[in-house]
């Protein structure tokens, strides 16, 4: 790791952001106090993550692969005309 | 869905050159994309007008409780519940896409990017041909018995899935077969836009030399290609829930009503920055121009759009913080929430750094622009509140949501709207609008439109529900301050609305006798300009050889103070 | 109105368009549109598919009580039809590169009548469940079955009309280039039917 200042002080937003997401996403846990979540069972709280990263990774990657793919495209057909 | 693919086959192969054509083949049935551009227009605009006619109805219904309303007669509470919800699906399925991205994106993309027509112009045509009858049908589902739909645009179940519980047996299901049958035309549009500008640009056209409106249009419509599936799917299911007896979002049935929340809201959120993105490529187009300065950073504009698409993609959940969703997820969404704000926050710096030391000319398109980002700040600053969940909690549901929106959705909606028709009446018509008459317009729009807005913030702070036809029934809320402020409020909305009939004289006068356009009033950069007002079909007579970025203003050095795409650089 | 104030109103004159230099886009326009309708339809059978794992996960029997279960066999053997007809167009498409036109053309038919033979035997499949007693208003359970089935089946029928159509390109005069590069988004469009199902499959079927 560098010494200098702007690599320290990078470091260390990157441990003050990782921690306050920690303390965002694992406290709130007890605050479960609505009408609707009580009939949750804990499957269904689970396939709503499931469906939700799913949602959130599917588009996004897809997306992502259609660029690479034209990129890709484009490259070889510069290198092919020359 | 195997129409639309075989219409791409189709359209791959060239269509033949236009002669001699009778009235409906010139405009009914053109494959011309500048009058498929307009009839996506026209027909906005009209839809508009009804959404703008709801909205007075219930206005004046929530000033004047149990009172008759001129020109619309009693509103109650089923009335009142039908008229918002097909206020707010006509405002942003059927107006605010329409005019921003169908009848925007088809008449600028060809004539930006230098083409002749779109990529599929077949396909393009059934598109808007679909989006007319999904409206047909929106305008029918007023008329059967029961009356239009009244669940909110939402539409939650199992309020919107059983009809004895909505009373609206066919307006719910005929509300939900529109909204599919938008959703089917916009897909087919989005395509050609996207194939479009990807396969079409003039010679010499980079990736870097694209006007941001077409970036941004297509950007747009990239995102919501990516989103409209779920909703697709969640509609079907729901419309079986209302028609074949299924229970998909019924829990008596085994179905479950957050499901529906889950797909409608993972397109919702999407959908808000679908609707933003166009309107900020309109605002960067005319900035420039009026400010006579390069766009200050492009890439950094373009960037900031790809971030707001890939992360509107992960905030969809903060629309259900009360609605019982696990609090630890509610969490990692108030954290992406609030990230999605830089990138917006990060593009009005841009616009603001354009404007900075710029010899600005205060012309109406201008006064949109400006108006636009002063508006819509407040509309993004307000959503940071609501994204915290500890603060929606109370918010959510209040009149204070009711104000955010509406300080994103109207100033992207309409302003955006009034912004580009301004600026591009001259090469739509080949006429100039009238100047005075067009300033009257805006500051009768934008001043109402504050005092209408601002003061649902204090309201929805005093505990304001949303959706609530008469407030007079509850004490707490019947306060003759809080009915005052109400009243105050309609009568903004009243005298918005009178100011329109100005811009409709306007507009059709100048269409018909305003004074002749010159071939680039703006002196602006971009392709469009440089074709015969209005343009012929094909567009330009000899394609164009791109040699610059679209931004391109008071280059040291150069007589003018602009310098066109398509000039060779010894010109 | 008089139709001669309107004739130069929105649109003055035309262009002539001959003589336009010939574009060379990376992709071709039919392929890049089938893509972006393809990213569609991935994202509404991930609605679906969450769906599905959503209302499943609510309930405690599954198959609820009184439901029959789905036939794994058969349709294991369907799936089977259903790959083999995606090979039977990579096939076509190898012959097509070689220029030759009638195999290409036969193994162009051949997958047409495989995803025929599939969807004959789903329907006669949903008959049978039918009788059991199964249908889309007994339960949640048969509800999805036919949903996220029937979807699909809808897709594998639209992807057949289109190749159907598309088989008459083999019959005219034309270059296997020409022939290949029309008949590429309607294959694609196959590739992902095909490729959708046994996802499906392993979904509805099996776990
Ligand atoms: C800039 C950052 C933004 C943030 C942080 C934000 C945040 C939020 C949040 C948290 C809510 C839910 C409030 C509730 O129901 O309790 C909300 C509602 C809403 N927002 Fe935003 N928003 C932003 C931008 C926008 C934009 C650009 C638009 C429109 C183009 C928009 C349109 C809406 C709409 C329509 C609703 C209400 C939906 C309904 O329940 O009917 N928002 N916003
Ligand atoms: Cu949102």
């Amino acid at each position: 790791m560098s010494k200098n200042w702007f690599g320290e002080l990078k470091n260390k937003t990157g441990i003050t952001v990782f921690t306050v997401l920690i303390y965002f996403t694992g406290f709130p846990s007890i605050l479960k106090a609505c009408a609707v979540c009580f009939s949750g069972t804990e499957e269904t709280l689970g396939a709503f993550y499931l469906t939700t990263l799913i949602l959130i990774i599917l588009p996004i990657a897809m997306i992502v692969g259609v660029v690479l793919w034209l990129y890709k495209k484009k490259l070889s057909s510069l290198n092919h005309s020359g | 869905m195997g129409q639309q693919a075989e219409a791409i086959l189709h359209e791959t192969e060239a269509h033949d050159a236009h002669h001699e054509m009778s009235f409906w083949d010139k405009y009914i049935f053109s494959v011309d994309h500048k009058i498929i551009g307009f009839q996506y227009m026209f027909t906005g605009l009209i839809m508009a007008a009804i959404g703008g006619y709801f909205a007075y109805a219930f206005r004046m219904q929530l000033a004047w409780p149990g009172e008759e309303v001129p020109f619309y007669g009693l509103v109650d509470a089923a009335k009142y519940n039908m008229l918002v919800t097909n206020h707010g699906t006509i405002m942003i399925f059927w107006v605010a896409m329409p005019v921003l991205i169908a009848a925007f994106g088809n008449w600028l993309i060809p004539l930006m990017i230098g083409c002749d027509d779109m990529v599929f112009p077949r396909l393009n045509r059934l598109s808007y041909q679909i989006f007319l009858v999904s409206a047909l049908v929106l305008i029918l589902s007023f008329f059967v018995t029961g009356g239009g739909f009244g669940g909110a645009w939402t539409s939650y179940p199992p309020l919107s899935a059983v009809a004895a519980y909505n009373l609206t047996n066919w307006g719910a299901s005929l509300w939900l077969l529109a909204v599919f049958l938008e959703i089917v035309a916009f897909l087919l549009g989005g395509i050609n836009f996207v194939t479009t500008t990807m396969n079409a640009r003039a010679p010499g056209m980079g990736m870097m030399d694209i006007p941001i409106v077409v970036w941004m249009i297509n950007i747009a419509v990239i995102l919501f290609m990516a989103s409209v599936g779920p909703l697709v799917a969640g509609a079907v299911m729901l419309f079986f829930d209302q028609r074949l007896g299924t229970s998909f979002f019924i829990p008596s049935g085994g179905g479950d009503p957050l499901l529906w929340e889950h797909l409608f809201w993972f397109f919702g959120h999407p959908e808000v920055y679908v609707v933003l993105l166009p309107t900020m490529g309109i605002v960067a187009e005319i900035i420039t121009v009026f400010s006579r300065k390069k766009l200050f950073g492009y890439r950094t504009i373009l960037y900031t759009a790809f971030g707001t698409g890939g992360l509107s993609f992960i905030v969809w959940a903060h629309h259900q913080f009360v609605a019982g969703i696990d609090p630890r997820m509610a969490n990692v969404f108030v954290v992406t929430t609030i990230l999605i704000s830089i990138p917006i926050a990060e593009m009005l710096f841009s616009f603001i750094a354009t404007l900075y030391g710029g010899s600005i000319e205060f012309s109406t398109p201008m006064l949109w622009a400006l108006g636009f980002l002063v508006s819509f700040l407040i509309g993004g600053v307000t959503g940071i509140y609501l994204g915290a969940s500890a603060l929606d909690v109370y918010f959510h549901d209040s009149y204070f949501v009711i104000a955010h929106f509406h300080y994103t959705f109207f100033p992207i909606t309409i302003i955006g709207m009034f912004a580009a028709i301004t600026y591009w009446f001259p090469k739509m018509f080949g006429r100039m609008m009238d100047e005075t008459l067009n300033k009257i317009h805006f500051w009768g729009t934008f001043i109402p439109f504050n005092g209408l807005f601002l003061p649902l913030f204090l309201v929805g702070m005093a505990g304001q529900h949303r959706r609530i036809a008469d407030f007079t029934q509850y004490p707490d809320l019947a306060s003759p301050d809080l009915q005052s402020i109400r009243i105050f409020a309609t009568v903004s909305l009243v005298i918005l609305l009178l100011f329109q009939f100005v811009f409709i004289y306007n507009f059709f006068n100048s269409m018909f006798k305003g004074k002749k356009a010159p071939l680039n009033p703006w002196k602006a950069n971009t392709l469009e300009w440089t074709v015969s007002s209005p343009p012929p079909h094909g567009n330009f007579a000899e394609l164009p050889t791109i040699y610059r970025g679209p931004y391109e203003y008071s280059v040291p050095g150069r007589e003018e103070d602009y310098w066109p795409q398509h000039l060779a650089p010894n010109q | 109105m008089k139709w001669s104030l309107l004739q130069h109103l929105l649109v003055a004159g035309e262009v002539n368009l001959e003589n336009r230099p010939k574009r060379k886009p990376i992709v071709p326009s039919g392929v890049f549109g089938m893509v972006i309708f393809i990213i569609t339809e991935v994202m509404f059978f991930s609605g679906l598919v969450s769906a599905y794992l959503i209302i499943r996960a609510g309930l405690e029997e599954w198959p609820p009580w009184g439901q029959p279960r789905l036939p794994i066999e058969s349709t294991a053997f369907n799936t089977l039809l259903l790959i083999i007809s995606a090979f039977a167009v990579y096939q076509s498409r190898k012959f097509l590169k070689n220029n030759l036109i009638t195999k290409a053309s036969q193994f162009h038919l051949g997958a047409i009548l495989l995803g025929f033979c599939f969807l004959v035997l789903q329907g006669y499949e949903w008959v049978q469940l039918l009788q059991f007693g199964m249908t889309l208003s007994s339960s949640v359970y048969g509800a999805l079955f036919y949903l996220i089935i029937g979807a699909h089946g809808l897709h594998v029928f639209g992807a057949l009309v289109l190749m159907t159509y598309g088989f008459i390109h083999f019959k005219r005069e034309k270059s296997f280039e020409t022939i290949s590069s029309n008949l590429l988004p309607m294959q694609i469009l196959w590739y992902f039917v095909v490729g959708i199902w046994p996802l499906l499959y392993t979904l509805v079927y099996l776990i």
